[in-house]
């Protein structure tokens, strides 16, 4: 893993390298503006989430990365308590000195010079879940030959006591391993690695949503500076 | 507060806010825990507060990084030491001038903010402890323009020994003028202050076997070797002992190893193992200095530096001594994480960042500095 270094005006701040491949391969798909995306690394634990958020920003400033970076959009899964979990990210921007949104795409300035600052919670239009649950709609239309296989599986398992976001990841998880024959192990994170034809097309109009984001996050930033 | 903690070289004796600060500080003893650099090489002005036990220096190549540990040198002691530094930055470590103006004034040009004499240099710094110094370095206006253009040889022959720099020194309420003189023989330097205690290992020089000879002899009739030899074997295990011996004429530090019957002159054994003890015993000698090593990680093997880290922050600590050290290299800055996460008040990252109009010191203490190793950021 290359060190991180901030090159883009534009940062994403996601939970972690299924995050970092969709926000990548959306950008690529839909020919977006471009953003660095970056998740909390941990050198030792080696895995990210959003409690990591405060001390990702506070190695970023030894970068100056506030010379370079205009706005960051820090995203968060629901999960099961939404509200919370956007607790969770306000508290860490609060004890690094940044604006602090009331709600999520709320677009704020920062104090002394630093980036200004959005919350994206995934998924973006329902009340629990994460980037699976997003993803859920258009990986049954996709692979849409699957769907009922899938649910029958599903229903016959103890997922179906599982709370929601779990079950989108286990759902996706089974329809990457039913279709990607060359790394049936594979995960959202390593999909795109293989060849074009076992991707799922995030160019579909079912993202349309979340792309109008990544648009609109020039003239919300500026609007909040 | 720059101007107020250089109202010492300019002749008061106030202690600055920045002092007062610096004494209620955490972290230990620090010789230097603020320091303030104004039109010194490539720093129009650099202020610095609450620098620790442990000061690690990054930035890119002609970023200052060196420049900022030869502001730190240069303070300590005399105007003889811009030779020195000239020395190991491959300018010619002896004075070269002629009967000429511009080669003259040319001696010391390099030590001024884009080589614009008319300013004034000032480095001043503040501790923990009592010692407070700072330099001030001008070149009279005046006399810059009567020596550029002299109205005939008669007059230059009467101020050709006058040079217009002047070097002043302030510590404590004692004040001391250095005015260099071009002598046929060379440059007079007289005056100045005692050097405080430091010493500098630049990046571009082995370390001088004789020179650790002679710290060692002295820490060994003080009866101070045990320590040495301890931190020693922190990060050399097969270190068994140290003595002082005689290699032909020369004075020499011999090791004794595990599994050889015979002791081995530390030369034979390896490069880091005498940059290492070179380090120890000018750390043992500079009770209350700093010690300065540029491009710390050079001779030494990787999976050495966390334990290095950890000897060198203990040894410091023990022995009231300061230490900055830079470096270039990922693999020394990745092992600093565990010790920085086991004592990160003892720690600071200082970064120099080259900007449109000269260079800058970023200051980060031990949990940022940690932070950005944590999370793999490029700090180099």
């Amino acid at each position: 893993m290359c060190p991180v270094e901030f090159t883009k005006p534009r940062l994403i701040l996601c939970e972690g390298t299924s995050d970092k491949t969709f926000f990548c391969e959306l950008i690529r798909a839909k020919g977006l503006p471009d953003f660095q995306v970056h998740f909390p690394y941990g050198v030792k634990e080696r895995t990210g989430g959003i409690t990591k958020y405060a001390r990702f920003l506070n190695g970023a400033k030894v970068l100056d990365f506030q010379k370079v970076v205009r706005g960051v959009l820090l995203v968060a899964d629901r999960d099961t308590d939404s509200a919370a979990q956007l607790d969770v990210v306000r508290e860490q921007l609060r004890e690094e000195g940044f604006g602090v949104p009331r709600r999520e795409l709320e677009y704020v300035r920062s104090p002394n010079g630093l980036p200004a600052v959005a919350v994206m919670m995934l998924p973006l239009n329902g009340p629990v879940g994460n980037l699976e649950t997003e993803l859920r709609p258009l990986a049954l239309a996709h692979w849409n030959h699957l769907e009922n296989p899938l649910d029958a599986y599903f229903q016959a398992s103890d997922a179906t006591r599982w709370d929601l976001g779990n079950q989108d990841k286990m759902k996706i998880q089974c329809l990457i391993a039913a279709t990607c024959e060359p790394n049936p192990y594979g995960s959202l994170s390593t999909l795109y690695m293989e060849n074009a034809r076992y991707h799922l097309p995030l160019n579909s109009p079912l993202l349309d949503h979340i792309a109008q984001v990544l648009i609109d996050f020039d003239a919300n930033v500026l609007a909040a500076a | 507060m720059l101007t107020e903690r250089l109202d010492i070289a300019e002749g008061g004796d106030v202690p600055s806010r920045a002092v007062e600060s610096a004494r209620s500080g955490k972290g230990g003893y620090r010789m230097i825990e603020a320091i303030d650099i104004e039109n010194f090489r490539c720093f129009e002005k650099v202020s610095l507060n609450d620098l620790r036990t442990v000061n690690l220096v990054v930035g890119k190549n002609g970023s200052g990084k060196t420049a900022f540990l030869e502001a730190l040198y240069f303070t300590l002691g005399s105007p003889a030491l811009a030779f020195k530094i000239k020395g190991w930055r491959g300018l010619g470590a002896q004075a070269q001038f002629t009967e000429s103006t511009e080669s003259r004034n040319a001696i010391w040009r390099d030590l001024f903010y884009g080589f614009d004499q008319t300013r004034v240099v000032r480095i001043g710094f503040s501790g923990t402890g009592e010692l407070e110094r700072s330099v001030r370095i001008t070149c009279s206006r005046n006399q810059l323009e009567f020596i550029a253009k002299p109205k005939s040889r008669a007059i230059y022959s009467q101020i050709s020994d006058i040079p217009p720099i002047e070097f002043h020194y302030a510590s404590r309420g004692r004040l001391a003028t250095v005015k260099p003189e071009f002598r046929e023989e060379g440059i007079k330097l007289e005056g100045g202050l005692e050097p405080a205690h430091g010493s500098f290992f630049p990046s571009t020089l082995q370390v001088d076997p004789q020179e650790t000879a002679r710290h060692f002899s002295s820490l060994s009739r003080e009866g101070r070797i045990a320590p040495v030899v301890a931190a020693l074997r922190k990060v050399f295990p097969m270190v068994k002992g140290l003595s002082l011996e005689i290699n032909g004429a020369i004075p020499t530090v011999y090791a004794e190893l595990e599994g050889l019957s015979e002791k081995v002159p530390l030369g034979l054994i390896s490069s880091g193992l005498s940059k290492i003890l070179a380090i120890l015993v000018s750390i043992a000698n500079q009770h209350g200095g700093i010690v300065i090593v540029d491009e710390i990680e050079n001779g030494l093997y990787y999976d050495r530096m966390a334990d290095v880290w950890m000897t060198l922050r203990q040894f410091c600590e023990d022995e009231d001594v300061q230490l900055f050290a830079s470096s270039h290299s990922a693999e020394c800055l990745r092992s600093l994480e565990s010790v920085i996460e086991e004592y990160p008040e003892d720690f600071s990252l200082l970064r120099t960042v080259q900007e449109s109009n000269g260079c800058v010191v970023r200051h980060f203490q031990g949990d940022q500095f940690l932070a950005a190793l944590e999370e793999h950021m490029e700090v180099r």
